[in-house]
């Protein structure tokens, strides 16, 4: 029976809720854990980047602690900041801003906002030493993996989180011959630079470089990844190693729909938009669409846009909090939990998703597994998801995107619409995925 | 009346310490000239501003000249030609030289310095024997970097234009002249050369020493490198536009365990050009698999040739032989090559560890088969072959030719 090294670096010592690549890494992980000694001898490893090795670790206690979070009530993804941080800022404030600047109600409403991304960078920074220090603990305590011939490596994570893993990865294979399987989510960055933050630019293209050179098999989650791959691959020269698109769950967990409106502010009617707000998630069309429908003295629902506050949106977000036609029209949510983000999905009419690039495009797969009706943009892989059954408008194209809202709040149509995908939409489970990345592995 | 000839080599660029091809060679015609028992005087009227170092009898241009260059360097070669009868200074110096000096032969490396020269000569009434050195068809090769460069047409149509000319006064007037390539010759017949000599390019043997050698070890050991592929360039751009026309900034080709060197002043477009910091995938990636070894005094270049296993030639323009070609044959590695970059040296197409592409997509490929194909090694016929390219056999029938004059 072949080894399988699963890398847990992404979730090893995380304290709170799991994020999008997180997920992936321990909703697989955990498949791999239960169907351990079937056809794979399974053992975890993780990165130390104080020692630039890898290190043999454990699932259980991942485990364990996701499943108390999963059954405790609503909590923070992140933890909160503490009375005595924000009575600190507070004073700070008190001491160093003129009143005559805090009573300006333009700067204390500025200051407000940019103090919270402050404070949630804070809140996240402060979060991450947690996850390093616990992390430290943990590589201390742990043996160095010794990689073997016969082993298979699979990598499920974000390794260009850390530019040396991917190196040491690379060369301690070449060293052994090990079998190398990367799950590669997306190459948005090296193909539209102007989608995302340049600081990651080079580390993460090098990765991408580094991971077709050094992989046995390279597992896209789209076609339209797979694609791009191809194409990365032929303009630089590289052999592609063997792919295989895998599709991730959008499974609903069950028990955690009902717990509670996240926000108070939230309407009975509302139309649903779940991502991180960047620039890429393309948030401004949706402004756009609902200037156009004021406009057009169209009355649209309420507008909650669910996702945490990312880089480059800042004119975004300012247009939404400062133009008061806006105001309450669409709402701003950030530090939702799961419980919070499976109540906007259960209730919300229906959902939009107007993005310029995806890897996959998975809040769209989760609107669905919710058996609620989502309106895409027709860009990258959101078409593979859920094929023809979508209605699509062009991400540059506020008028469609607008007549594709109109068309559903029609409540007979989107009736008729909810009760076709409820019967032809069949949501993909963990163990969906897990068999097909296990099917690959076996292949090798 | 003398007892040994006296030569006057005539330049556009100083020969001390020689870094590119043309200095290279003219700085072995010097050196076989004088084994030859000439008595023989170098000096180049050129441009402080591309050549720091130079000799007692080189002619730095004036200030206005200078002014001249600054505003079109690349045909800086013309402008130093012209200041040997336009520049007052320059013409002072070159008139005492050739007061003074009384040469018999004067051998004119390349077509530029005539330019100026013949006029003088004229105006000072002297007849010396003239040799002319060719080392290209200079007109077309001018046309192809002065486009490369995006220069206006009427400029570049006036700066062929002269070249032009002046190629085909020099060839006419000269006793001799001697050329690079076969093609050279033909070229030069059909201008009525007087007396035709070919005089390949050829290579000092490699001088390098342990300390070198030690020194590439280790960098190499340190990024974890065990195989090479090298390539060696100055700054002229067709060094650059041939690099990217059979080779690319994709870089994939090139194993996690190998680096494709680039040693010379090449090295400064590539530093300059490709930064792992700009927004696009060739460049950011290009450093995975490319090293800079910089500019290198002779000992490290040597033992960096020693160490590599593979040297590339993608040279895609320019006429004349190639002094990185032979530089390639002497050093016995397996050498990825363009047909172009064989000229004058076709009969090492045939030798073992050579690969020859004239595509893109084969040429990266050579260099990926090569990196993992095991040298053979060469007869002991080919092994004499080689010395071929050593430079006193290349220079052989110009040195017998101009004791004839």
């Amino acid at each position: 029976m072949k080894r399988l090294l699963i890398d847990l670096t992404d979730i090893e010592g995380w304290q709170g809720h799991h994020g999008g690549t997180q997920r992936v890494v321990y909703g697989i992980a955990k498949q791999l854990f239960l169907n351990n000694g079937k056809e794979f001898q399974v053992e975890f490893i993780a990165f130390s980047a104080e020692k630039n090795l890898f290190y043999t670790t454990s699932f259980e206690p991942i485990m364990t602690r996701a499943e108390s979070q999963e059954a405790g009530s609503i909590q923070q993804s992140s933890p909160p900041l503490t009375a005595s941080m924000k009575s600190q800022v507070k004073q700070f404030l008190r001491t160093y801003v003129p009143e005559t600047v805090r009573k300006n109600p333009r700067v204390r409403s500025t200051a407000k906002s940019t103090l919270t991304i402050g404070m949630n960078v804070a809140r996240k920074a402060r979060h991450g030493m947690g996850k390093l220090r616990s992390s430290m603990v943990v590589s201390l305590a742990h043996e160095p993996i010794v990689f073997t011939e016969n082993d298979i490596v699979l990598i499920l994570g974000k390794p260009w989180d850390n530019p040396i893993m991917e190196r040491v990865l690379v060369s301690a294979k070449t060293a052994t011959g090990f079998k190398l399987v990367q799950v590669i989510y997306d190459l948005i960055i090296p193909f539209y630079p102007q989608l995302h933050h340049p600081s990651l630019y080079k580390t993460y293209t090098q990765y991408i470089f580094e991971a077709i050179d050094g992989s046995d098999l390279l597992l896209p989650i789209s076609k339209c990844t797979e694609k791009d791959l191809a194409r990365f691959a032929k303009t630089l020269n590289l052999k592609l190693p063997k792919t295989k698109v895998i599709r991730l769950a959008d499974e609903v967990e069950s028990g955690t729909s009902g717990n509670g409106k996240p926000d108070s502010r939230i309407d009975n009617k509302f139309i649903a938009c779940i991502g991180t707000i960047e620039i890429r998630k393309n948030h401004t069309l949706l402004y756009y669409t609902y200037k156009l429908a004021e406009q057009q003295g169209i009355e649209l629902p309420q507008l909650v846009i669910v996702g945490s506050r990312g880089w480059l949106s800042g004119d975004f977000q300012y247009l939404v909090e400062h133009d008061p036609a806006m105001k309450n029209k669409i709402i701003l949510l950030d530090n939702i939990n799961d419980a919070g983000l499976s109540w906007v999905y259960a209730n919300c009419m229906f959902s939009v998703y107007p993005s310029f690039y995806e890897g996959w495009g998975l809040p769209v797969a989760e609107t669905l597994a919710n058996g609620k009706v989502c309106i895409a943009s027709n860009a990258s892989s959101i078409p593979e998801i859920f094929g023809d059954n979508i209605d699509y408008f062009s991400p540059y194209d506020a008028n469609a995107c607008l007549d594709l809202i109109i068309k559903y709040l029609d409540p007979v149509k989107l009736e008729q619409k909810e009760a076709k995908l409820k019967q032809l939409y069949q949501p993909t489970s963990w163990t969906d995925t897990y068999n097909t990345v296990a099917r690959c592995i076996e292949d090798l | 009346m003398k007892s040994k000839k006296t030569i006057l080599v005539l330049t556009t660029y100083p020969l001390k310490n020689p870094q590119h091809g043309g200095q290279k060679r003219t700085d072995a015609i010097v050196n076989a000239y004088r084994s030859s028992n000439f008595i023989v005087k170098n000096c180049a009227v050129f441009y402080k501003g591309f050549y720091s170092s130079y000799g007692e009898d080189d002619v730095p241009l004036s200030a206005s000249s200078e002014q001249l260059i600054r505003q079109s360097p690349l045909t800086g070669d013309i402008v130093c030609g012209e200041a040997i009868i336009k520049d007052p200074k320059v013409k002072r110096k070159i008139t005492e030289l050739l007061t003074n000096f009384r040469p018999d032969i004067i051998h004119i490396e390349q077509p530029f310095p005539y330019l100026g020269l013949k006029p003088l000569l004229a105006e000072l009434q002297l007849s010396p024997k003239l040799i002319f050195g060719s080392q290209n068809i200079e007109a077309p090769m001018k046309r192809d970097i002065l486009e490369g460069a995006h220069v206006a047409k009427e400029q570049i149509a006036e700066a062929v234009k002269i070249i032009d000319d002046i190629e085909a006064e020099l060839t006419n007037d000269s006793e001799l002249v001697a050329a690079c390539t076969v093609e050279d010759l033909k070229a030069h017949a059909k201008l009525k050369a007087r007396k035709l000599v070919l005089a390949p390019n050829g290579i000092a043997k490699v001088e390098t020493n342990e300390q070198s050698t030690q020194h590439w070890q280790k960098i190499f050991a340190d990024l974890g490198v065990t195989k090479t592929a090298l390539f060696i360039g100055s700054a002229h751009p067709p060094n650059w536009t041939g690099f990217l026309d059979m080779v690319g900034k994709g870089l994939g080709f090139v194993p996690p365990d190998a680096r494709l060197v680039l040693a010379g002043s090449i090295c400064d477009y590539f530093e300059r050009e490709i930064s792992s910091d700009s927004l696009t995938i060739e460049d950011a990636t290009f450093w995975l698999r490319a090293y800079s070894a910089g500019r290198l005094s002779e000992p490290r270049l040597g033992a960096l040739i020693k160490q590599s296993d593979v040297i590339i030639l993608p040279i895609t323009e320019g006429g004349g032989s190639n002094l990185k070609t032979a530089e390639a044959i002497l050093a016995n590695k397996k050498v990825v090559a363009t047909t172009h970059a064989l000229r004058s040296f076709e009969w090492f197409k045939d030798f073992p560890n050579v690969w020859i592409a004239d595509t893109k997509q084969k040429f990266i490929e050579s260099i990926a088969t090569a990196l993992k194909t095991p040298l053979v090694e060469r007869t002991q016929e080919q092994a004499k072959q080689t010395e071929k390219v050593l430079w006193k056999n290349c220079l052989a029938d110009l040195i017998t030719e101009v004791k004839s004059l």
